[in-house]
């Protein structure tokens, strides 16, 4: 029998092997899924990237990078998906929707601490979202801190670190399926537009049960949470602190003369009987004070007047719009995309309430929206949970459903 | 160090073996050894340097031991005691000193607490290595190797943190001045696809299925309630996770022992294919296995005193390998539960023989061999729920959804594409709804269950893939029939360079993650 030739199987193993790598790693960078090695856009085989949305801390900084915007809108998947940068009261162009789904305050420190580094910002508008004040300690992501333009501190990264992200993701299996996903799904419009915003596919809402169905949904992700120990503002252990890094935000605004404005997101008032049921809102109303004392005293240290706080998640039609009830899979909601998620279309009424811009084909009631000062916080909460208290008897049937699904 | 990461494949190898090979031409046997050690230590030490003096001291304690044991004629038994009860408080203190505390804190309801102890890292594997050692010694072995053999043979990198278990007689001749430092294509040809073949597994399987068991344990550790197909999936995914993790890294310790041209012991050898639980365990962990039927189970007793005696001797012995995996009492209850298994298993073998119907393997059918291995599965399956849940109370949560007792809840989507086979699920019970989708649940995860159940029953395992080609010490000793594409056997040749160079890309490319091997606390 011949003898195996075991030189000749290592040499062919190690060529094969050799081969594929430098293959697989250039068919990464010639799709470029994630957005972040620049190669060319080609009309159905790579120019449009459904991988993004998924990987927004990555593909966001590069293309901020690219972009250098004047303009940015910070928060989470709330503001990527409803907060315009086409809305014509922006003063400074371009405008990048920089909002991160799941982003915690933190992170959206340090995505704005890496725009103004790209190009200094002129104007930032700050989606506050009670979920990205986290209390528990997160050890921030290696892989964040590495792809920024500068470091927590403020001292800029080196490039390097980039550097080694790119040829990280060129050689790896993750990165080969979302190739392979790009190319085959370049039909589809999930992705994120050019400026940043998520521009999803209309959904299959008969296939999810309708929206109520979605809603369901939704609110059942809440059950795998720990409520209070996440949001428990008497015992931070995060370090920094959500509200040092509120501070910090303001704080820069303040140095590098930025027009700031900051609204906290409305969230449909199922969510806010979600948030009751879990025993959270007294903190998230205890956050909400924060969030003004904090603003008034920066303001106080620079000598300069607070930068607008709005609070929109009063109850009133669009926070209290009606779920379609069950068995209707094909209504689409006017307002919402699901509890959390504002449509485009209230997100610019806020910016019309934000920018002072009317535009006379948009009615704004008066009452939509109101500024946070220390002097009527307290008088603002009262009303707020007054509303609470009212869509609550008029309409059991929602808030029953929703304690139902609490474990 | 994790054999899965660039830090170890691109580094930390390549350095060791060309230092190998470079103090091997100069001829001196000794300082060899000491690079090998050397290597070992800084792989051992890479995490945290802390433990080093600890893995240290109990070689050189053990190593007296031996020595007294090699040089006195009295009292022999005295001094084993000694030594095999030094490594076990030694291990019982890191490992099981907390578990004590709180469970007779639980027992008695005091309050008595130590410090957070952390455990080092590989200490259950080096006190078995070790309690082998003094043990072949007593029982006669001769020991006839200096200090520095016996420092390679405990610290050898390849099985040092998750094993395979060495035994004096299967290592010594292979090193001991016996150390091959040539570069070998035979042997790191097929070592090298041993490690492809185990890396692949574990980047590339182990690490992606573990996205469908974890939701699901989670989930049970919460307390609320999984439904059926939930739960199956998730006990599914982890018994197939876990075998490709382990395995996995028994296949890399093989294939690096090779690259050294140094042969480890078998440990993996399909086991999910097993016909009896008798079989799984001499094809699951095998060292394992041989460890507790040389060293506890036959110096019990065995099977010497009669049929109750065996039982007992069963329970022990499993429970106690139970309890080596973790200090916990879901890891007694699944030694327990193998114990009852074995004890099962060999009482109906007894049954069979009684009334005659006994029959070799060759005789019996095809689908009485696939339902013997379908049960053994299961069986399997159901106690590995409690070697992975948190608390004994999740891992009842686990087995009330795997009986329906959480109802039976399919994800919304599913219905529109099951058709008629939809609705006569529903008229039986089953809903469709937001629970069916919970903890993960999806098309996803039953295609990566299906596929896994594919390989591990239908596919040749590595070692089988291998066996022609013995890249361990033994090939497995009891006949086994392979069926259809199990039979597929690796040859070094054009189509084997190819599938494993594929095969090793891809591994590599799915290196960019990198997480702990599951036994690596250990």
């Amino acid at each position: 029998m011949k003898q195996p030739n075991f030189k000749k199987y290592l040499i062919i193993f190690a060529t094969v092997f050799a081969a594929l790598l430098v293959l697989m790693a250039g068919f990464n960078w010639l799709v470029d899924p994630y957005g972040i090695y620049g190669s060319p856009k080609i009309n159905g085989f790579n120019a449009l990237k459904p991988e993004e949305p998924t990987h927004a801390r990555m593909s966001k900084a590069y293309l901020v990078r690219q972009i250098k915007p004047q303009a940015i809108v910070l928060g989470t998947s709330a503001v990527e998906w409803g907060i315009d940068p086409d809305h014509p009261g922006w003063a400074y162009q371009p405008v990048f929707n920089l909002g991160i789904p799941g982003a915690d305050i933190y992170e959206i420190l340090r995505y704005m601490q890496h725009a103004n580094q790209v190009q200094p910002l002129k104007q930032v508008v700050l989606g506050l979202d009670f979920e990205a004040f986290i209390t528990t300690s997160e050890a921030a992501d290696p892989a964040t801190e590495n792809r920024l333009a500068v470091n927590y501190d403020g001292k800029v990264n080196s490039s390097l670190k980039t550097l080694g992200e790119k040829i990280a993701t060129l050689f790896s299996v993750s990165t080969l399926g979302g190739s392979l996903n790009t190319v085959r799904q370049q039909k589809n419009n999930l992705v994120y537009k050019a400026d940043g915003m998520y521009a999803p596919l209309p959904r299959n809402i008969a296939a999810l049960d309708g929206y109520r169905g979605i809603f369901k949904i939704e609110e059942s992700s809440y059950t795998e949470i720990p409520w209070r120990q996440n949001f428990d503002f008497q015992h931070i252990t995060a370090d920094p602190s959500p509200f040092t890094c509120f501070r910090q935000i303001l704080q820069l605004a303040y140095q590098d003369n930025i027009d700031l404005r900051m609204f906290i997101a409305p969230s449909h008032a199922r969510l806010w009987e979600l948030v009751n049921d879990y025993g959270i809102w007294p903190n998230v109303e205890q956050w909400k004070r924060e969030l003004v004392s904090i603003n008034e005293e920066e303001a106080a240290k620079y000598g300069k007047t607070p930068f607008p706080l709005w609070d929109f998640t009063g109850y009133n039609q669009y926070t209290m719009e009606a779920v379609p009830p069950v068995g209707d899979t094909t209504t689409v909601m006017r307002w919402w995309n699901d509890d959390r998620h504002f449509s485009v279309e209230l997100g610019d009424m806020m910016l019309d309430r934000i920018f002072g811009f009317s535009d006379p084909a948009r009615a704004v009631p008066d009452d939509f929206g109101v500024l946070l000062n220390s002097g009527d916080i307290e008088s603002v909460l009262r009303q707020i949970d007054l509303g609470r208290q009212d869509y609550e008897k008029t309409h059991p049937e929602d808030v029953a459903e929703v304690q139902s699904l609490i474990p | 160090m994790l054999f899965n990461s660039y830090i170890f494949l691109f580094a930390f190898l390549p350095i060791t073996l060309l230092g190998y090979y470079f103090i091997g031409k100069s001829g001196r046997p000794r300082l060899l050894a000491v690079w090998l050690i050397l290597a070992s230590l800084v792989f051992y030490a890479w995490a945290g340097p802390y433990y080093l003096l600890l893995v240290s001291g109990s070689i050189v304690v053990n190593y007296a031991f031996g020595m007294l044991l090699t040089r006195r004629a009295d009292h022999r038994t005295l001094i084993l005691s000694f030594g095999v009860a030094a490594n076990i408080l030694l291990l019982g203190y890191f490992k099981y000193a907390n578990f004590f505390l709180d469970t007779v804190n639980t027992v008695f309801r005091s309050n008595v607490h130590l410090a957070v102890i952390v455990l080092p890292v590989a200490i259950s594997f080096f006190t078995l290595t070790q309690i082998t050692y003094l043990v072949d010694i007593f029982r006669g072995q001769r020991q006839e190797h200096g200090f520095l053999d016996y420092c390679l043979f405990v610290t050898f990198f390849p099985k040092l943190l998750a094993g395979p278990i060495v035994r004096m007689k299967e290592i010594m001749p292979q090193i001991g001045g016996r150390l091959k430092p040539l570069f070998s294509s035979q042997n790191f040809g097929i070592g090298l696809t041993v490690i492809a073949l185990g890396l692949f597994k574990k980047v590339i399987l182990a690490d992606h299925i573990a996205a469908y068991a974890n939701p699901v344990f989670a989930a049970a550790a919460q307390g609320s309630g999984v439904s059926f197909f939930n739960a199956w999936s998730g006990a599914l995914a982890y018994t197939a996770q876990l075998y490709f993790d382990f395995s996995a890294y028994s296949d890399i310790a093989i294939g690096l022992g090779l690259i050294f041209n140094i042969k480890l012991p078998l440990n993996f050898y399909s086991p999910y294919k097993s016909k009896s639980i008798i079989e799984f365990w001499r094809r699951w962990h095998m060292t394992l296995g041989s460890f507790i039927r040389d060293y506890i189970y036959i110096p019990l007793g065995g099977n010497r005193h009669g049929f109750l005696r065996q039982a007992i001797y069963l329970l022990i012995a499993l429970t106690v390998a139970g309890l080596w995996h973790g200090a916990g009492w879901t890891f007694v209850i699944w030694g327990a539960m193998h114990g009852a298994y074995l004890v099962i298993n060999h009482a109906w073998r007894h049954l069979k023989n009684a009334l005659g119907w006994a029959q070799s393997e060759e005789k019996g059918t095809w689908w009485g061999g696939a339902f013997s291995t379908f049960i053994t599965f299961l069986a399997v399956t159901i106690a590995w729920v409690f070697f992975r849940a948190d608390s004994l109370h999740s891992a009842v949560v686990m087995l009330k959804g795997m009986v329906g007792a959480y109802g039976f809840h399919l994800p919304m989507p599913f219905y529109a594409s099951m058709g008629p086979v939809g609705h006569l699920l529903q008229q039986m019970g089953v809903r469709f709804d937001i629970l069916g989708g919970l903890a993960g649940f999806s098309r996803l995860a039953i295609a990566w269950v299906a596929v896994s159940l594919f390989i591990v029953w239908w596919l040749p395992g590595v070692q089988e893939f291998m066996s022609g080609y013995k890249p361990a010490l033994e090939s497995y000793r009891w006949e086994v029939k392979e069926r259809g594409l199990a039979r597929l056997k690796w040859r070094p040749n054009w189509g084997g360079a190819l599938f494993v160079g594929v095969i090793a890309a891809i591994a590599v490319l799915g290196l960019n993650q990198v997480t702990n091997f599951i036994y690596f606390k250990f």
